[in-house]
């Protein structure tokens, strides 16, 4: 399997006025293609920001990110733009669908972005909400929806451009455990059928018991990276 | 398209803020049409009113003579002029004239006056005079001794309809030349300055006052059916006149400055104040747009996020500006129209305020003020207000996308 995303010595430090923080400390990382990865850790070990770093949401102090073997810190605002863009699905805690378009358009809204055709745009996401258990439901707004049917929809919208990697930010905080067992077995299965990379940040003990890799993150450090 | 939907499903996110700041930007619109309406129409009706009673909207002439008002530069032949106005439609009539300065004297006492000596005929398809005179009759006989004089002269003389008195007057060879003449009318126009100096007296009166030659006058004034076609006429008349240089074209800027001054004045001072109340308006529309940007940044920075590219998040906000104004224009373009057709029908009464005389600049007029709004008027000051919600919408967007996405995802939380 070839790396989808390396990182070497990535140090991050935050100025919180005279103070410096660091919130990552010389990660040495790599993920390759199809992996299932949750990264935990307490609150301000870094986890955030290490999503941030691969997702091309911000730059390193020091060291090295690499997506795809392209290094993210001599890209152009433009260019990172473009590679989230094209091979990157974001998943948040809060869904954070666009509250004015429906299901659908929020699922086809990347492709739209990328000037698919609306006829290929419209096939695509409407076998998505469909594998992702939202057939009928394709003209609902987000405000007329639960909270998993809305993390349904950001599952969807991150995958339909076929990117390489989707970063998920705690996608299962904000919702009950028998939803947030549902949406993992999506996400497993989509991860599993379209071979797409999934990096997890999450407090949440199912999420890493279902992970096939576990990083555990503390002070900005990798304490643990366990295959299992 | 998806900038469009996005764009216009925003605006409906906070109905009641969007339908107030449509509300302004319609309230502001109607208010400018209105005043920019009455003010078109009330300079229209003062520039065809101080036409129809003095020299016309175009005034024809002698090269020389207003620059020294000599009764001696004259107009031969009116003939040659007169064929080639069947060419112009604008031109509804025109009328010869004699201008002068006399003494006008009864038994009571003397008072000096301008005289216009007046084809009846012609005057009556085009004066205002007729309309104002309060006692007797206009102007009748082409070669009588009639004289139609103004209220106050009459007041000063002691005249009544019937009296007689003595015109006197230089004529062309400078000597001192009389006729008599008998008040056949009285007018009142309400301007101090007609109704106590000017006097009408036939054209044959005149030349033979003045010594003149028969077809000999002072101008030919010419009635147009639109001022504002005056330009255009006057173009069209120096094309046909452009052999003969002892004619000179005037527009009635020309021959009254002091109304052009006027209605530039006032005109100027008009748009000066829809302005301010513009830029007031656009002060709330900027804090509305602000506001909703603000409240956004956090869905902005998903949407960067996402790789929406910084410029068509620009072009979003912006596009939400763009149709909050359309809106806003739509609304109050159809409000203004209807008030305008509302005050060009039944006018704006304004004997509250001037009681029942209005003089502007020494024109007399009626004090119910008719709007008449011009289309390039409507179509500047609609675009204006469209310019200035697309212009206060800049400010906003540019802000929304200067951020990077880490930066309002944070500032969102």
């Amino acid at each position: 399997m070839t790396d989808i995303v390396r990182l070497e010595g990535v140090t991050k430090v935050y100025q919180d006025g005279k103070v410096a923080v660091p919130a990552l400390r010389g990660i040495d990382l790599a993920l390759r293609k199809g992996e299932f990865v949750a990264v935990a850790g307490p609150s301000g070990s870094g986890k955030t920001t290490l999503l941030n770093m691969i997702g091309g949401l911000d730059k390193p102090t020091q060291g090295r990110v690499y997506l795809e073997d392209k290094l993210l810190s001599t890209m152009t605002r433009g260019e990172l733009s473009r590679l989230r863009l094209n091979r990157i699905g974001f998943i948040f805690q809060s869904y954070n669908l666009i509250p004015v378009l429906t299901a659908l358009e929020n699922a086809e809204f990347v492709l739209l972005l990328q000037k698919k055709p609306a006829e290929e745009r419209r096939k695509r996401v409407v076998n998505l909400l469909e594998e992702v258990g939202l057939s009928g439901l394709e003209n609902r707004f987000p405000r007329d929806m639960s909270g998993g049917q809305q993390q349904r929809v950001a599952i969807a919208r991150s995958i339909a451009p076929e990117p390489a990697l989707v970063l998920a930010d705690e996608p299962t905080a904000n919702v009950d455990s028998q939803t947030a067992s549902e949406l993992l077995d999506l996400m497993e299965q989509l991860n599993q059928e379209k071979k797409v990379t999934f990096l997890f940040s999450t407090h949440d003990p199912a999420v890493m018991e279902r992970s096939r890799r576990l990083i555990i993150l503390k002070d900005g450090r990798i304490e643990k990276d366990t295959l299992k | 398209m998806l900038i469009i939907k996005l764009a216009w499903r925003n605006l409906w996110r906070n109905k009641r803020r969007t339908i107030i700041t449509i509300s302004s930007i319609c309230f502001g619109l109607v208010l400018a049409l209105v005043f920019i309406g009455l003010g078109d129409g009330t300079y229209g009706t003062m520039i065809d009113s101080a036409a129809r009673l003095g020299s016309g909207h175009i005034t024809l002439e002698h090269p020389d003579y207003r620059s020294s008002l000599l009764t001696r530069l004259t107009l031969q032949s009116t003939e040659e002029l007169t064929k080639h106005f069947k060419e112009i439609y604008e031109i509804e009539g025109w009328a010869p004239r004699i201008l002068g300065q006399a003494m006008l004297s009864t038994s009571y006492g003397s008072v000096g006056a301008a005289f216009i000596g007046v084809d009846p005929e012609r005057e009556k398809e085009n004066t205002l005079f007729i309309d104002k005179i309060t006692e007797g009759r206009y102007l009748e006989d082409a070669a009588g001794r009639g004289v139609l004089i103004g209220t106050k002269m009459a007041q000063r003389l002691n005249v009544a309809i019937g009296s007689k008195m003595v015109i006197t007057a230089n004529n062309l060879h400078g000597e001192i030349a009389a006729e008599l003449l008998r008040v056949v009318g009285i007018f009142e126009t309400g301007s101090e300055m007609i109704d106590g100096y000017i006097c009408q007296i036939t054209l044959e009166r005149a030349q033979a006052l003045l010594a003149m030659k028969e077809g000999e006058i002072t101008q030919l004034a010419l009635f147009i059916t639109n001022q504002r076609a005056t330009d255009r006429v006057i173009e069209h008349l120096k094309r046909i006149l452009a052999d003969t240089n002892e004619v000179a074209v005037l527009s009635w800027r020309e021959v009254m400055p002091e109304l052009a001054s006027y209605v530039e004045l006032d005109g100027t001072s008009n748009y000066i104040f829809q302005i301010i109340i513009f830029i007031i308006i656009a002060a709330g529309i900027l804090n509305t747009i602000l506001m909703s940007v603000m409240e956004r940044q956090f869905e902005f920075g998903v949407l960067l996020c996402l790789g929406m590219k910084p410029r068509n998040l620009l072009f979003l906000i912006l596009t939400e500006s763009m149709l909050l104004g359309l809106l806003g224009i739509t609304v109050g373009t159809v409000m203004g129209l209807l008030c305008n057709q509302y005050f060009t029908v039944k006018g704006f009464d304004m004997t509250l305020f001037t009681g029942e005389n209005l003089d502007i600049s020494g024109v007399a007029l009626d004090p119910i003020l008719y709007a008449d709004l011009y289309p390039d008027h409507l179509i500047i000051t609609v675009a204006l207000v469209f310019l200035l919600t697309v212009l206060v919408g800049i400010y906003p967007a540019i802000k929304a996308t200067r951020s990077e996405p880490i930066e309002t995802l944070k500032k969102g939380k």
